[in-house]
């Protein structure tokens, strides 16, 4: 069995325009806003800023527990999707089976964080809520879910997978209704872990730039919903797009760094046009994973440029964590959505803080302003620490 | 279609000395950060050794489809207690990396070469899921090989130094196993990969 998949609902939540709507937020980030500023560290004491893009308490519910705040973002974000794909509540579906994939790379951390400074133990380290699983498993609970319910942890490519292997269920005839997506908050884990690395930024986030120089952490929630052909229909629903390809191949290299000249990734871009059945010409945008770190841009226009060749040229690149920074878990979800909004809108997002030109990354990365584009076939392009690589295919019904 | 189930390896931190050993033997620069990690390239490669695959594997017809439970809890307490002790001087880069539950499938892929899909899925007990994945994605064609299991907190309370056990299993194109003349445990299908 083998079905089309498509995506009828899309949720967002992240700094920038927080829980306004994905209206909002598309029009924050085809204006160039940006949500990185200097922050300090969730929990912890220090005097220390970071270049980050947070939520500001005031967008959240007043005495909201930090240890609430995971599971808050990703209900608003997988709210807002349902509600788009007028799904009417995600429960009393009895006659169709709906599965819900959340990718994450830290599940709720700020619980586990502040466990451990009121001086919990060794024994409290299996809570539940901690759990890497519990968020899936808890939303599915709660709504009544029959499908297939699964947490996925593939580092950055976390909520491009979530999608992807989702896409996969749907195909399959296990499900005919998937909500899939990522979430990830800022912690004082991540953000102590790759300052040990020295790959955040002090200066801003420039993807593609000759002056790079690290990436900002973020935070965010994003779902979408996704639909078998026959279901959408019934239903009578608005479609953003159609999922044409996914592929997700490692690098086998390095545990941090990606391979130096993007054999990984290039590799899932042909598989993924291959699943997809177009040729590589067909794509009209690719969303970058675009972190800003000297490493990554290089190795994904080398990728590109190896499975585009002199076509890679042609196409417009940008990065959405030049304005969002990187929300790990979350990223490759919140990519997904901009890709479906370039299509629908005919708009493409600019790579925000790209001045000087690193003459190895050399292709056209949409600097500073949106662009009018008519998008058919987007690609959204997610790398990752151990040598993750994923691609989605997205395209106009 | 159906799977071929061609190696198994189940195996705990407590038996995976001789397995790490025999690891040095092949690999002579290998360092570890974490007996979980030792546990999963151990494991990876006793299960290869059953499969009579040999490697490097050099190509991605191998993809990862693992699950893991509260595990890797551990590894994230234990690097945030030491932030907490120490400050930021506390973190330490080479731990951080295995706070991300890939980060142990991913040493696997690079210590052997499997350059597939790699994916992790955390779970709280059972993987049977991982497993029916594993089988649909072989029986739809998204993968030639896979190596799919599960890493699992065991009741460590007789014996700690066995609290981490990982089950495995090598599954395949009917097509591929018998073309390579694999020794075939059995066949799985979608419908009975329950009872492996």
């Amino acid at each position: 069995m083998s079905r089309n998949v498509y995506i009828t609902g899309v949720g967002i939540v992240t700094p920038l325009n927080p829980f306004s709507g994905v209206k909002e937020f598309w029009n924050a980030l085809c204006s160039g806003k940006n949500a990185i500023r200097r922050m300090k560290l969730p929990l912890l004491k220090s005097d220390r800023e970071w270049l980050m893009a947070g939520f500001d308490n005031s967008s959240l519910p007043e005495k909201l527990p930090v240890e609430d705040k995971f599971g808050y973002i990703a209900e608003e974000a997988l709210k807002m999707a349902v509600l788009d794909a007028r799904l009417d509540g995600i429960d009393n579906r009895e006659e169709t089976k709906t599965g819900i994939f959340i990718g994450t790379v830290l599940g709720n951390i700020l619980c586990k964080e502040k466990r451990l400074m009121e001086g919990g133990n060794r024994s409290d380290d299996n809570i539940k809520e901690e759990s890497l699983s519990y968020i899936a498993s808890h939303i599915a609970s709660r709504y009544g879910l029959t499908g297939p319910v699964f947490t996925v942890s593939t580092a950055c490519a976390s909520g491009t997978d979530a999608v992807g292997i989702a896409a996969r269920q749907i195909k399959a005839g296990n499900a005919d209704i998937m909500i899939a997506g990522g979430v990830e908050t800022l912690s004082d884990l991540a953000i102590s872990g790759f300052n040990s690395l020295q790959a955040i930024t002090e200066d801003r986030v420039r993807p593609f730039d000759r002056r790079r120089s690290g990436l900002a952490p973020g935070e965010g929630a994003a779902f979408v919903v996704l639909e078998s052909g026959e279901s959408a229909s019934k239903r009578g629903v608005e479609v953003y797009g159609r999922v044409l390809g996914y592929s997700s191949k490692s690098d086998a290299n390095h545990l941090t760094g990606p391979h130096r000249e993007g054999r990984g990734l290039a590799c899932a871009i042909r598989q993924a046009l291959s699943e997809a059945k177009i040729h590589h010409d067909e794509i009209d945008y690719i969303n970058a994973h675009g972190t800003g770190t000297v490493y990554n841009d290089l190795m994904e226009t080398k990728a590109m440029k190896g499975a585009f060749g002199e076509g890679a040229y042609g196409i417009p690149v940008s990065s959405t964590k030049s304005m969002l920074g990187h929300s790990f878990g979350a990223a490759g979800s919140i990519e997904v959505i901009c890709c479906l909004l370039s299509i629908k809108t005919g708009l493409i997002h600019p790579t925000l803080n790209l001045e000087e030109k690193d003459p190895e990354c050399d292709l056209d990365y949409v600097p500073a302003k949106a662009r009018n584009h008519a998008v058919n076939t987007a690609m959204s392009l997610s790398a990752g620490f151990g040598g993750q690589n994923s691609v989605i295919i997205l395209g106009r019904v | 279609m159906k799977a071929a189930l061609t190696g198994i390896c189940r195996i705990d931190t407590a038996g995976m000395k001789t397995a790490v050993s025999s690891l040095h033997s092949h690999f002579k620069d290998l360092r570890f950060v974490h007996e979980l990690e030792q546990l999963v390239i151990a494991g990876v490669c006793k299960l290869l050794d059953d499969s009579g695959i040999s490697y490097p594997i050099g190509n991605d017809d191998i993809c990862l489809y693992i699950g893991i439970d509260d595990a890797i809890e551990e590894i994230k307490s234990e690097y945030f207690r030491a932030v907490l002790d120490q400050g930021l001087i506390g973190a330490s880069p080479l731990l951080f990396p295995f706070t991300s539950p890939n980060a142990l499938t991913a040493r696997a892929s690079i210590v052997f070469d499997i350059r597939g899909e790699s994916i992790v899925f955390p779970l709280k007990d059972l993987y049977g899921n991982v497993i029916k994945y594993s089988v649909e994605s072989i029986c739809q064609g998204f993968s030639e090989m896979a190596i799919t299991g599960a890493i699992l907190l065991k009741d460590g309370l007789h014996d700690p130094s066995a609290k981490y056990r990982m089950d495995l299993y090598f599954l395949e194109n009917e097509r591929t196993a018998l073309k390579r003349d694999a020794r075939i445990y059995r066949y799985i299908d979608v419908s009975n990969h329950e009872g492996i």
